[in-house]
């Protein structure tokens, strides 16, 4: 058993190596991201401990994912099973608990550490074995299977901005509207496999329009319920939220030109430190959409003719 | 026609393919088989045009790739995907109509489940699927008949028949011996990087025969199983 967690960690550092940090580093700033992503969360709105609660029991569930625990199951005998799902649980629990504490919400910490040690037991997470409609099916692939595994924290944020507007909080409004698009830059941080992109009959500057139109296209369906009830909601404030729309647009273009600059590898830190620089700075937009645009083309062209 | 002059493909130090030249001609069905590490799988993507490589590899139809469908020994497919949508993004890519997927579907797979929740061989049927429909000139099937159950065996067998009818150029690379003998024009031996053997049809006995003796040899005994 404590090869097993030796092998994790060791497994965890390999990751953050490969993302281009040394591992020391990348454990102070992942907790650093951590608290300053629980402070700007219960900063925002007071549903935070709700939000809160609700990510870290999805991360437990994934922890129950059914090929990860059949694994684990015909590997270790049934005692060290129990012992190894209890501990992975403990630890995955443990930074949730200890903010709680911080901010001094005594009994949802409290409650929070027999729900996941006894989500521990759950051997398979919930699947829904039957298929999801999206509107997206004329264009695969990103919004299919982001918006199928994203399902739950779509609606989520979707409630949000109900919520907001039924409290007349416009703050927590734009605050759900940011998620949505957060979520749905998330949709592109992975690298498909090569033979993905191998297969487009596109020049790469083909390629990146295509993704673009149809990220765009699709990002508007997506978005259009929320922005109309919050157009509907606040007409006043239209500028506001077209402008948090057009912003969305940009961010998502960048997202899929920066994936694409270090393509078929992952995306790398700087480049993700870039990315989160222009979302304190949107000026910086303008000049980092064209250079990742002429970056990714030359890159795809290995790939592309 | 696909005409490949001195090819070789390093990786840091480790030469994997030396200086191989083949031409595969259209309407032509190629075996190629070898060990496992042969070589197999790094040529194929280097006809792809997926690893960068020495030599030349030139085709009628340019570009190559654009042209070409390619069944990879594992296929990949994302999570909560459907088999019709698998299929109607590989079709999209080559700016290709997804026409009845329905009445295609002769495997009679699953199309509305998600690919992932396929068995091995069900995935390969999908993914020989959607190369079928992009209608390529040119096909390399990597191990097209690796975990699929007997019946759609022999209809891959088929399909391979009425591609090359078609006119279609066809690279074969399996691990079972009779599926080449069924299907091959000619069978290239990949041995350490390079084509040792080219076997016309008529030798094909010959050359399983000649494999047997080399790759089986007194290995059985060196096992000593008891």
């Amino acid at each position: 058993m404590n090869f097993y967690f030796r092998l994790q960690f060791r497994l965890l550092n390999r990751q953050i190596k490969d993302f281009g940090l040394h591992p020391l580093w990348g454990w102070l700033l992942g907790a650093a991201g951590f608290v300053l992503l629980s402070w700007l969360l219960f900063s925002k709105t007071g549903m935070a401990i709700y939000l809160y609660l609700f990510a870290c029991i999805s991360w437990l569930l994934q922890l129950s994912n059914r090929s990860r625990t059949n694994f684990l199951r015909i590997t270790f005998p049934q005692g060290s099973l129990r012992r190894i799902r209890l501990v992975e649980n403990a630890v995955v629990a443990a930074p949730f608990v200890l903010f709680l504490l911080f901010k001094q919400s005594f009994i949802e910490a409290l409650l929070l550490i027999p729900a996941a040690l006894l989500l521990s037991f759950i051997d398979h997470a919930p699947r829904i074995g039957t298929t999801i409609p999206t509107p997206f099916g004329k264009r695969p692939f990103e919004f299919l299977t982001g918006f199928r595994q994203l399902l739950l924290l779509i609606t989520a944020t979707y409630l949000l901005e109900g919520i907001g507007i039924f409290v007349d909080n416009f703050n927590l409004c734009l605050f759900a509207q940011a998620a949505l698009f957060l979520m749905i830059c998330s949709f592109y941080t992975k690298p498909e496999p090569l033979f993905y992109v191998w297969n487009f009959a596109y020049s790469p500057a083909g390629f990146l329009k295509e993704k673009i139109k149809t990220a765009i296209w699709h990002t508007s369906i997506l978005t259009l319920l929320p922005l109309a009830a919050l157009l509907i909601a606040y007409p006043e404030k239209w500028w506001l939220a077209g402008g948090i729309q057009l912003l969305g647009y940009a961010y998502i273009i960048q997202i899929i030109l920066v994936k694409y600059v270090a393509y078929p590898g992952e995306i790398q830190l700087v480049q993700l430190l870039i990315f989160a620089a222009s979302i304190f700075f949107p000026p910086l937009l303008l000049g980092l959409i064209p250079f990742f645009y002429s970056r990714s083309v030359n890159r795809l062209a290995i790939y592309l003719s | 026609m696909i005409q490949i002059t001195s090819l070789s493909k390093s990786f840091g130090n480790q030469v994997v393919l030396k200086n191989i030249s083949a031409t595969f001609n259209t309407g032509g069905v190629y075996g190629i088989v070898g060990e496992n590490g042969a070589g197999k799988t790094t040529l194929f993507n280097c006809i792809a045009g997926i690893e960068a490589h020495e030599g030349q590899i030139t085709a009628h139809h340019t570009p190559l790739k654009n042209h070409l469908g390619f069944l990879q020994t594992e296929p990949f497919f994302f999570s909560k995907i459907t088999g019709a949508e698998y299929l109607k993004l590989l079709c999209r890519a080559r700016h290709k109509p997804v026409v009845q997927p329905e009445q295609k579907n002769i495997f009679e797979l699953p199309l509305n489940q998600y690919a992932t929740t396929y068995s091995t061989g069900m995935k390969k049927k999908l993914a020989l699927m959607a190369i079928l429909m992009q209608e390529n000139d040119y096909f390399i099937l990597d191990e097209p008949f690796n975990g699929v159950d007997i019946q759609s065996n022999l209809l891959i067998t088929a399909i391979i028949q009425k591609l090359k009818a078609l006119g279609k150029t066809i690279l074969i690379s399996s691990h079972i011996f009779s599926t080449l003998h069924e299907t091959c024009d000619e069978i290239y031996l990949l041995q350490n990087g390079s084509f040792t053997k080219r076997v016309l049809r008529a030798d094909f006995d010959l050359l399983e025969q000649e494999m047997k003796q080399v790759f089986i040899g007194n290995k059985i005994e060196q096992l000593a199983l008891k």
